[in-house]
């Protein structure tokens, strides 16, 4: 078989890098932002876009997508073109998706911050984007699926396996949890709706942890981790097992997100199950990427990239065992809602993916501009700052995440709460959010030096844009198997076959999960009781959305005595039907929103939202201001009804004519009454005052005296 | 324990009993395939990420 002569694209794989690197420090710096507007909300400076609840959504989105989006595709590129031993399929789709990927972050850079959000956490982009995402993402997997097919060798790596799992579950995902109505260029609904819209969401949002930080990094790991280490993985048994066990069962955990909510019991159940069993692969991967550094643990001393490896790996563990535990739901009754959740978060996103990525870059960009890296002691040092930088920030936020969770639940010894006032249970944590934003700071220190190091070993060296390679033509003609040869090859060095299997194993998961909730009407009991939103509560839920408030309130009484004696009724399902977008939350940094109508009058929420510290001394929520000045845009609201009635919402025929002339006279009626109660300013048109309708209206359906 | 969750959600039919069955097999599908493979595979896909490797300048 004639030898041929290729070479490889080096230059997509330097752009993913430095993007990777740029978006990771922006990433953290936003992160470090929001870390220190919860020790105090002046670090917003009262600017509307510099919001703890607006800017958040962006933090995570930069993380996710900008670093580890990028982090992926720098390694994706770099190794198929290796493996499969021929360029990439396509020069233009990489340049295409590379540029289209850059102008999707800075869009949400645009967006996320101006409020324009769909309010479903980590698929806050709004629709256009959505769609946009979905175009590049199939442009990446044309260009995947393509160098697969043009490949010089037969066999498929398993880390190329993780990468084609990636690409086809992230498309699913993708797709159907962005199925949205539009309203406008800037604004939609989701079809879905309260406890299937919640679902659906987690559906996606446990499996965007595992098939965008989890799987492509996996495959990252089974590349670069024996290339660091110059040594075969240590088995590549276990890497079969590992891949195979982990696409399947990951898909079913995600309801683990909504243990006592008003998620049927049979879904939460499945997803404790499923959790509990996603140790196993996911240890078996852990140990596999340890083992494959046998023997050279001298070297590990020495060498950072290793050091980086070693402790990503390690915190890749530590969080999959953590993952699981907190999906029973004795330890999620504490935990959930809880500063321990982004602990969690953070042992996966800064550990795991930061600190691998980071081993990477130290490995690939010398390679890449033919040099030596800068310096090995700045390194090192890196590494000792983003380590201790990871302990210090998951470490304080375990030790506030516990003790608010105690708080919440502790009861005195007449029966009452011990800490009624939810502000206690917030100042009691503050120092340990200081101590976080310690470990950001240092976390982010590192990242500046590795900028520093790269910066100068680039200078050093000469970019080496096409690498020459050789290896002979893929024969046409599959040789046919006899005694002695492998029959699973039976599959794996066919792709379409092996894509077909891939799809089928991660959908049966996910349709267990949602058909039934379709199926099944009685999942979901109708309450006669429940009507649809006013149109000025509408518009204010718009408003509760794109402000974020879901980012530190969640609207999910759970069936716990110290929940409804603080909160009150606990939430059900049938509650929901109308809320597109569900807007249940993860996490409270404030109390639970969804009886809070009617718990104080309307003047208090304008003085608390215009300025909470004069309801709330000590609250480290931030002010709205703009509430006041700006105006609700209520030439939209008919098109809302619209879209609601599309979603099937009741409104009556032709209500959408009416709708405006309704909310001006609910607006006004708030508006006598806020004068009545000492605020003389306020006017109907203002956004404050469709938000205090939603939230008085939050809740009283089924309220109980 | 998988019959309670199912048998706690009414009117689902034949569906559990469909994807018990797929994940079993799966399952026992994965189990024999790494039982059948065999070690010169191994070596050599264990091996593939290592071919052509290029090192930094100063590795050696």
């Amino acid at each position: 078989m004639a030898v041929e002569t290729f070479r490889y694209d080096n230059k997509i794989v330097k752009y993913f890098a430095y993007a990777t690197i740029g978006w990771g420090v922006v990433a953290f710096l936003i992160g470090l932002t929001i870390a220190l507007q919860l020790v105090s909300p002046f670090f917003n400076f009262n600017a509307s876009f510099l919001t703890f609840s607006r800017i958040r959504p962006l933090h995570t989105n930069a993380a996710i997508f900008a670093f580890v989006g990028n982090g992926i595709f720098m390694g994706v590129y770099y190794s198929i073109q290796r493996l499969l031993k021929t360029r990439v399929f396509s020069d233009l789709l990489a340049r295409i998706h590379f540029w289209g990927w850059q102008l999707i972050i800075v869009s949400a850079a645009l967006t996320l911050p101006l409020g324009i959000t769909t309010g479903k956490e980590y698929a806050e982009l709004e629709w256009p984007i959505d769609i946009a995402i979905a175009v590049i993402w199939v442009v990446f997997g044309i260009n995947l699926v393509g160098t697969i097919m043009r490949r010089r060798e037969r066999h498929m790596y398993v880390a190329i396996w993780f990468y084609i799992a990636t690409f086809f579950t992230i498309t699913i995902l993708h797709v159907v949890n962005s199925i949205e109505i539009p309203v406008s260029l800037l604004k939609s609904y989701p079809v879905f709706a309260g406890v299937q819209d919640a679902l659906v969401q987690w559906w996606y949002g446990h499996n965007a942890v595992a098939f965008f930080l989890t799987t492509p990094y996996l495959g990252l790991m089974y590349y670069f981790l024996p290339k660091a280490a110059n040594r075969p993985v240590f088995s590549y048994r276990l890497s079969i097992v590992h891949f195979w066990a982990l696409i399947f069962i990951y898909i079913w955990a995600g309801p683990h997100h909504l243990l006592y909510t008003a998620l049927p019991d049979w879904a939460q159940s499945l997803g404790t199950t499923f959790s509990i069993m996603l140790i196993a692969p996911s240890w078996g991967g852990m140990l596999n990427g340890l083992l494959t550094l046998r023997g050279a643990w001298d070297r590990v001393r020495q060498d950072p990239i290793l050091k980086f490896m070693v402790v990503a790996v390690t915190a890749y563990g530590m969080s999959t065992f953590e993952g699981p535990m907190m999906a029973l739901k004795n330890v999620n009754a504490l935990a959930h809602y809880t500063d321990w959740v982004i602990g969690h978060a953070h042992i996966g996103a800064l550990g795991w993916n930061g600190l691998l990525t980071f081993g990477i870059l130290y490995w690939l960009i010398p390679r890449l501009f033919g040099t030596k890296l800068y310096s090995v002691k700045l390194a090192n040092t890196h590494f000792w700052l983003a380590t201790l930088g990871l302990i210090f920030y998951a470490v304080p936020l375990y030790w506030a995440g516990i003790t608010q969770g105690l708080m919440w639940k502790e009861f005195a010894a007449d029966g009452t709460l011990r800490y009624p006032n939810f502000l206690e249970t917030v100042i009691q944590i503050i120092p340990m959010y200081g101590v976080r934003a310690i470990g950001g700071a240092l976390y982010l220190t590192g990242a500046v030096f590795m900028v520093y190091n790269l910066v100068k070993t680039i200078r050093a060296g000469s970019f080496i844009e096409e690498e020459e390679a050789q290896a002979p033509a893929l024969e046409k003609t599959v040789p046919v198997s006899h005694a002695g040869e492998y029959r699973h090859r039976w599959i794996e060095r066919r792709p379409v076959q092996f894509f077909i299997l891939v799809i089928v194993v991660v959908l049966i998961g996910g349709l267990v999960e949602i058909v039934p909730m379709y199926l099944v009407k009685s999942n979901i009991p109708t309450i006669a009781s429940v009507k649809p939103y006013t149109p000025l509560e509408l518009q204010g839920r718009d408003i509760y959305v794109s402000e974020g408030c879901y980012v530190c309130h969640s609207q999910m009484v759970r069936p716990f005595r110290s929940e409804t004696e603080r909160y009150g009724e606990y939430s059900k399902a049938g509650e929901f039907v109308y809320d597109h977008p569900f807007q249940w939350g993860s996490k409270r940094t404030g109390p639970d929103l969804h009886r809070v109508g009617g718990k104080y009058p309307d003047a208090w929420h304008y003085n608390h939202l215009k300025d909470p510290g004069s309801t709330s001394p000590g609250s480290i929520m931030p002010a709205y201001p703009w509430l006041i000045t700006d105006k609700v845009d209520w030439s939209q609201t008919p098109g809302k009804i619209r879209a609601m009635q599309k979603l099937g919402v009741p409104y009556p025929e032709g209500y959408d004519k009416q709708a405006n002339d309704d909310l001006r006279r609910q607006a006004e009626e708030i508006v006598l009454g806020l004068q009545s109660m000492g605020v003389p300013d306020a006017e109907w048109d203002m956004k404050i005052i469709a938000l205090i309708a939603y939230l008085q209206r939050l809740g009283t359906d089924i309220k109980t005296p | 324990m998988i019959r309670d969750i199912f048998n706690s959600a009414p009117h689902l039919g034949i569906y559990p009993t469909i994807t018990m069955v797929l994940f079993i097999t799966i399952f026992i599908g994965v189990v024999v395939w790494m039982v059948c493979v065999k070690k010169p595979y191994l070596k050599y896909m264990s091996e593939l990420p290592l071919e052509n490797n290029h090192s930094a300048k100063g590795d050696e």
